[in-house]
């Protein structure tokens, strides 16, 4: 196995190209197969979730209530209904031919309605509908509502994000870079409000800004924006603390650079690496914050709704209608699977201390 | 040997459990308070019926009510005089249960401090009770009175026919004054409390359970049969729907898991029976928008109660406009029916054409699936047939009557069980300041009907009360009626005796028993 050396390389005669940090962590994250696929994932998910209201084949508030409870299929709605009916029919029939009188009148009725049904199989065009992901009790699409559901989900999951970025570099930088009493001060209350329980709060808020016509989802943003930046606050401290003796910050000092300038344009860059991780793993934690709050039922509320609340929903019923149940359940999971194989790829990626670099 | 003794261990718990009269009852929530003169909800009702029993019991088929604690009672030729004669009934601390009791009772619940949402039913047929309770009268001006200890005597405002059966509900109950007066609002906890009913109140975990053990002072308790009865707090239909089918609940009390119904209905334990009970949507009428009787119409018109009641609810449930259900002598009055076009139109006259400048409004309600899918089910139909977005809230049962209770909303879901079989008792609820007016209803017109039926009789009183749904549905649609209730349970009545369906709904656990 020798190659052939056409021309000679030493460290005299190469060109070096700098290369950013940007572009090494991208090289080295394309490389890693899971992390790209997850980035795909994840891509069309915030494809779909930004571009919903594009398509106004996804309605998930309109209730065709004939439609109700239909599985997932890619049948027109009309058969399934007539499909079901009759399933139901036989049922009943078996029941009132057991002797349960009380039943006869729902038979009656059910035999109204195959009847309606059948006559109204090519005229109305609601019946050419297909759900592949089935209806719920009230006739919604399931698909509409999981993706509807999805966006609210994720925007939950970057507001606090997005607020744990923000708030959470300025304070702990601040703490770090100028530590003494300001330090004390910032990390003390960042203790206290570690120790308040976060659910609790979110309920009091919810509790005591009731609005007349709000959506509690407002107050749900505020409520985990609250206490988002806690954690990142922490860790961006600890960054600058231990990098704000070192020469080059010394250099800049001793040039002359100010507070400022030496916290955004010497420190933070250094710290980029840790603030990405962090946010791309506590992204998928805040999504399941929501959605636990929303299982409780204090979440988003109708007509909107989250994976959790879908979820919250689907339990409810998963022994009849299992769909209403999985679809929210299933896509949510693929969601939080490829986020956290995506926040360990730009761990990978990003982290100069991390084993597992290539 | 010892095999032997286990074997025969185990076979005596195995005998012991099967001829146990031990019962399971999912409540559906946790009740708000144990205190009679409080009771304002089904799920504390609930307790009334087990814990206390007033001078007559409702009938376990029928609802009417039976000799409890007055043995007998005649009432004078002018219909305006009832006296109640006591029978030899013991308080569970042993004290005997006298007239005094009662007026002791009575007055509670009227002490304008009590502030009983329950007051002005016996304001409304007791003389001078209203006054007292208004804090205009003296509490010796009220028309009842212990004439000796076993005699109780009351005087009425008209000849209610209702009135004997009224004093079965809980506003009635007798009061044990040595326990209130010691233990203040600490009264009703497990330790402190003293009842006269068939069961003693043993254990109570918050929003866990409540557990009462049969009550060896009761009068009649040679009859009693369950020895004691657990009533879980739980709301969560689909779990406790799961319970009684795992055998770990016998009976479903307040309500059934809606999204279960096509599997419920096939089942033998599911009983249901019309109920004199009405779902409706409470307007808060004090305030805009709702202060507009157009815009009260045009919501009432917007709603399809039919598809609502035979494609969503599909329990039987009856679609109506009217408040009051149907009854021998009684033709309801109908309010604003569906109408999609009328309800543009009224809105459009209201001054929100399309919907434009409609406020956004809250729409409250307890936590529960069967009433998610209403609000859901109502929010989409306003929606579609008046572009008008509502935002839907739930809460804890505790803290939508409270809401309701201080008129602090804008729509709030309501339900209301008759107390007894009389239009009356669902018309009460409207007149001006009472306590569970929560739509703060005000119509001189109509609480001068509700006054002159109380001293009317027969026909011309139905006349009256018709007159007066009329002005409260037809005139002022002050809330939105959406069905009338059908009893839904689940009870093995193979198994469970002593369990009829009634049209009130109330079921006294004394007469249950295990066949």
């Amino acid at each position: 196995m020798s190659r052939k050396i056409e021309k000679a390389v030493n460290e005299f005669n190469q060109q070096m190209k700098p290369v950013s940090l940007w572009a090494d962590a991208w090289k080295r994250l394309r490389r890693n197969k899971m992390a790209l696929i997850s980035l795909w994932v994840v891509g069309f998910y915030a494809l779909v979730a930004v571009t919903a209201p594009l398509f106004s084949f996804l309605d998930y508030r309109t209730q065709v209530i004939e439609h109700a409870n239909l599985p997932p299929s890619l049948r027109p709605a009309g058969e399934l209904v007539i499909e079901k009916l009759e399933a139901r029919h036989a049922l009943i029939k078996e029941r009132v031919d057991e002797g349960m009188d009380s039943l006869k009148p729902e038979m009656e009725r059910i035999e109204a309605d195959i009847q309606k049904a059948k006559d109204e199989l090519d005229t109305n065009p609601v019946n050419k509908k297909v759900y592949i992901f089935g209806t719920d009790s009230l006739g919604r699409d399931m698909l509409s509502k999981t993706i509807y559901g999805a966006r609210i989900s994720m925007m939950v999951g970057l507001v606090g994000t997005l607020t744990a970025v923000f708030v959470g570099i300025l304070i702990g930088a601040i703490s770090g870079y100028i530590g003494g009493w300001l330090d004390n001060l910032l990390m003390r209350f960042v203790d206290i409000m570690y120790g308040l329980p976060y659910m609790l709060i979110v309920i009091i808020l919810m509790a005591m800004f009731r609005k007349e016509g709000q959506s509690s989802i407002v107050i749900l943003f505020v409520g985990i924006a609250l206490v988002s930046w806690l954690t990142i606050a922490r860790v961006v401290r600890g960054q600058i603390i231990s990098l704000k003796n070192s020469e080059f910050v010394e250099a800049a000092r001793s040039m002359g650079a100010s507070t400022g300038r030496i916290i955004f344009r010497h420190l933070l860059p250094n710290t980029i690496g840790v603030i990405i991780v962090f946010t791309s793993l506590s992204l998928p934690s805040f999504i399941m914050n929501e959605s636990f709050l929303s299982f409780l039922g204090i979440g988003v509320s109708a007509p909107l709704s989250s994976w959790g609340s879908l979820v919250s929903e689907g339990a409810n019923t998963m022994e009849l209608y299992p769909w209403q149940l999985l679809a929210p359940a299933i896509e949510m999971t693929v969601f939080l699977f490829f986020m956290n194989f995506l926040g360990d790829g730009l761990r990978d990626a990003l982290d100069p201390q991390s084993k597992n670099r290539t | 040997m010892r095999k032997s003794l286990f074997v025969l261990v185990a076979f005596l718990a195995i005998a012991g459990s099967a001829f146990s009269q031990d019962f399971v009852v999912s409540n559906g929530g946790e009740p708000s308070t144990l205190d009679p003169a409080l009771m304002q909800d089904t799920v504390s009702n609930t307790f009334y019926l087990a814990l206390f029993e007033g001078l007559v019991q409702y009938d376990p088929r029928t609802s009417k009510g039976i000799p409890a604690m007055a043995q007998s009672w005649e009432t004078s030729a002018d219909g305006l005089t009832v006296t109640f004669h006591l029978r030899d009934a013991k308080w569970s601390d042993g004290t005997p249960v006298t007239a005094q009791d009662f007026v002791y009772g009575w007055l509670r619940t009227l002490k304008p401090e009590t502030a009983s949402a329950y007051a002005y039913m016996i304001g409304m047929v007791v003389k001078g009770a209203d006054a007292y309770n208004a804090g205009k009268g003296k509490a010796e001006d009220v028309g009842i009175k212990a004439v000796d200890s076993k005699t109780f005597q009351v005087q009425l405002l008209g000849p209610a026919p209702y009135f004997v059966d009224m004093t079965a509900h809980s506003a009635f109950a007798p009061a044990p004054k040595w326990a209130i007066e010691k233990y203040g609002d600490q009264w009703t906890k497990p330790s402190n409390i003293v009842v006269n009913g068939a069961y003693i109140l043993k254990e109570w975990k918050a929003q866990d359970y409540i557990l009462v053990t049969k009550n060896d002072k009761y009068w009649d308790a040679k009859n009693v049969k369950l020895r004691t009865i657990k009533y879980l707090a739980s709301d969560n239909l689909s779990t406790n729907y799961k319970m009684f089918k795992a055998g770990a609940v016998d009976w479903m009390a307040n309500g059934i898991d809606l999204n279960m119904i096509d599997e419920i209905l096939l089942r033998k334990d599911y009983q249901s029976s019309a109920q004199f009970a009405t779902y409706y949507l409470n307007l808060n009428n004090q305030r805009a928008p709702f202060n507009d009787v157009r815009v009260r119409r045009a919501f009432a018109a917007a709603i399809d109660k039919k598809t609502l009641v035979e494609k969503v609810l599909k329990g039987g449930q009856i679609p109506t406009d009217e408040f009051s259900p149907p009854m021998a002598g009684y033709t309801p009055q109908l309010g604003q029916g569906y109408d999609p076009a009328t309800a543009k139109k009224l809105l459009a006259e209201a001054g929100y054409p399309d919907g434009k400048g409609f406020p956004t409004l809250t729409y409250v309600y307890n936590t529960s699936t069967g009433h998610k899918v209403i609000a859901e089910y109502v929010q989409q139909q306003l929606k579609t047939n008046l572009n008008v977005d509502i935002v839907l809230q739930n809460m804890e049962f505790k803290t939508l009557i409270e809401l309701r209770n201080k008129h602090d909303f804008t729509i709030a879901r309501d339900g209301w069980v008759g107390d007894y079989l009389d239009p009356n008792t669902m018309l009460e609820l409207f007149i001006t300041d009472s306590g569970n007016n929560s739509g703060d209803h005000r119509n001189p017109a109509f609480d001068k009907l509700m006054e002159d039926a109380r001293m009317a009789k027969g026909d011309a009183r139905m006349k009256m009360l018709e007159q007066a749904e009329k002005i409260l549905l037809k005139d002022d649609q002050a809330i939105i009626p959406l069905y009338h209730y059908v009893n839904q349970d689940m009870i093995d009545t193979s198994k469970w005796g002593g369990w009829f369906a009634n049209p009130i709904g109330y079921h006294p656990p004394k007469f249950i028993y295990k066949k």
